[in-house]
């Protein structure tokens, strides 16, 4: 189950979302992709009730397999093959395809 | 030869090259070039060339074969789809594979960009990317870096003029990127919808001095050093129309050739729709055919130093 709030009070941010997943442990590869959309989510980990582990999120140097190279002659879309998105920025955000090498933004990727 | 460092390499982009590997490479095709036939012979002695060409290539194909021919090797390959199971839909993939269990060496020509990228981490051999969408030919970057050097002994210093489609041209970002190796100036010359991909020169202004322009001006034509001349990339307009709009914008003849130094030297990596007039071919400042020369050799080169650890 998926459960999100909107607005809910935050002591450092004044307010702040969450969303909280249900029986599916996720991994610090998994949750370092978040940080293209959410860059300063917290991660908290919740286990018999009580805060196994709370992680802050990184970006990952390479993305694999998530999004689609936005690139419509790019070798992964034409052949259908996992894409690999390279982190060359992890300050400004900056991204390349492996494959093709075309800058990219967060804004470009394609789900 | 100690220290080959373009054995079992593969050739994927010339970003991937630093200045001391062009020239390393450079002396090399020139070293090999004065060998004996029969000394060439051994450097591709017993080895098979394969290659696979998705797009239509006359030089970049028969150059590369001309090229092992030159060092005793041979060559197999697919320039035909037709005749082969990629018309069937075979995968890049599958072919590449298969292609690599009778060859030594590859060379792939291909329609997608990151082609060669992907072929080079899936064949055990090494690939030359002869041309992979409209991102890269780097041994033809290679080529044209060898001719500046021995048609104006040096690259250092020079104004280059880039000249055409410079939005799809793949041979252009090629060369941008070899290029930048060397102390130059670049000015970018194209009609206004087929200017430079700036995504795709990320990083580059930082490296060299480049002036973008929509057409030439004075200041060119008294500058310019070498005149880089390319063809409008028709086979990669989505729509056709807009090839219609930009057909002919350009065209060197012999009235414009006038207006340059006495000394420019005109390159284009060919082939030649109508960007240059024919009358410019009999002008000493034309090197493009000397320029498919140079590539034969500098290609034997590099097939010879990528199969050889020690070929000299």
């Amino acid at each position: 189950m998926i459960t999100v709030a909107l607005n809910v009070p935050s002591n450092k941010y004044d307010k702040k979302d969450i969303i909280k997943v249900e029986n599916r442990y996720l991994e610090t590869d998994e949750t370092n992709k978040l940080s293209l959309i959410a860059p300063h989510a917290t991660i908290n980990i919740i286990k018999d009730y009580k805060l196994a582990e709370k992680r802050k999120i990184q970006l990952p140097d390479f993305i694999t397999g998530i999004f689609k190279c936005p690139n419509l002659r790019c070798v992964t879309v034409g052949e259908n093959i996992k894409s690999v998105i390279e982190v060359i920025d992890k300050e400004k955000i900056i991204l390349k395809c492996k494959y093709c090498g075309r800058i990219l933004s967060i804004d470009e990727l394609i789900f | 030869m100690k220290n080959n460092r373009f054995f079992n390499r593969d050739v994927v982009s010339i970003k991937d090259f630093q200045r001391d590997d062009l020239e390393y490479l450079f002396e090399k095709t020139d070293d090999i070039k004065k060998l004996n036939p029969k000394e060439k012979d051994e450097l591709g002695k017993a080895r098979i060339m394969g290659y696979l060409f998705y797009e239509p290539s006359t030089r970049t194909r028969m150059s590369f074969e001309a090229a092992m021919a030159s060092i005793g090797g041979s060559s197999i390959g697919i320039s035909d789809l037709k005749s082969s199971s990629i018309e069937k839909g075979e995968s890049l993939q599958d072919t590449v594979r298969v292609m690599d269990l009778y060859s030594d060496i590859l060379i792939l020509r291909h329609q997608l960009d990151g082609s060669s990228k992907f072929a080079a981490e899936i064949s055990d051999h090494p690939i030359i990317n002869g041309g992979s969408g409209s991102e890269e030919h780097p041994t033809q970057a290679m080529l044209d870096l060898y001719t500046m050097t021995k048609e104006k002994k040096k690259i250092d210093g020079l104004k280059i003029c880039i000249l055409g489609d410079l939005k799809y041209g793949r041979t252009i970002y090629s060369l941008l990127y070899g290029l930048s190796n060397y102390d130059v100036e670049i000015i970018l010359v194209s009609p206004p919808t087929l200017q430079i991909r700036q995504e795709s020169i990320y990083g580059l202004k930082n490296k060299m001095k480049i002036v973008e322009l929509v057409e030439m001006n004075e200041k060119v034509f008294q500058d310019t050093d070498i005149l880089y001349v390319t063809r409008i990339q028709k086979e990669r307009f989505s729509d056709p129309q807009e090839y219609e709009k930009v057909k002919g914008a350009y065209t060197i003849d012999s009235n414009i050739l006038k207006q340059f130094k006495s000394d420019i030297a005109i390159m284009h990596p060919l082939p030649r729709i109508d960007e240059i007039s024919q009358d410019v071919d009999s002008k000493t400042n034309a090197i493009y055919f000397k320029q498919a020369s140079y590539g034969k050799d500098l290609r034997s080169a590099l097939l010879a130093l990528i199969l050889n650890e020690s070929p000299l």
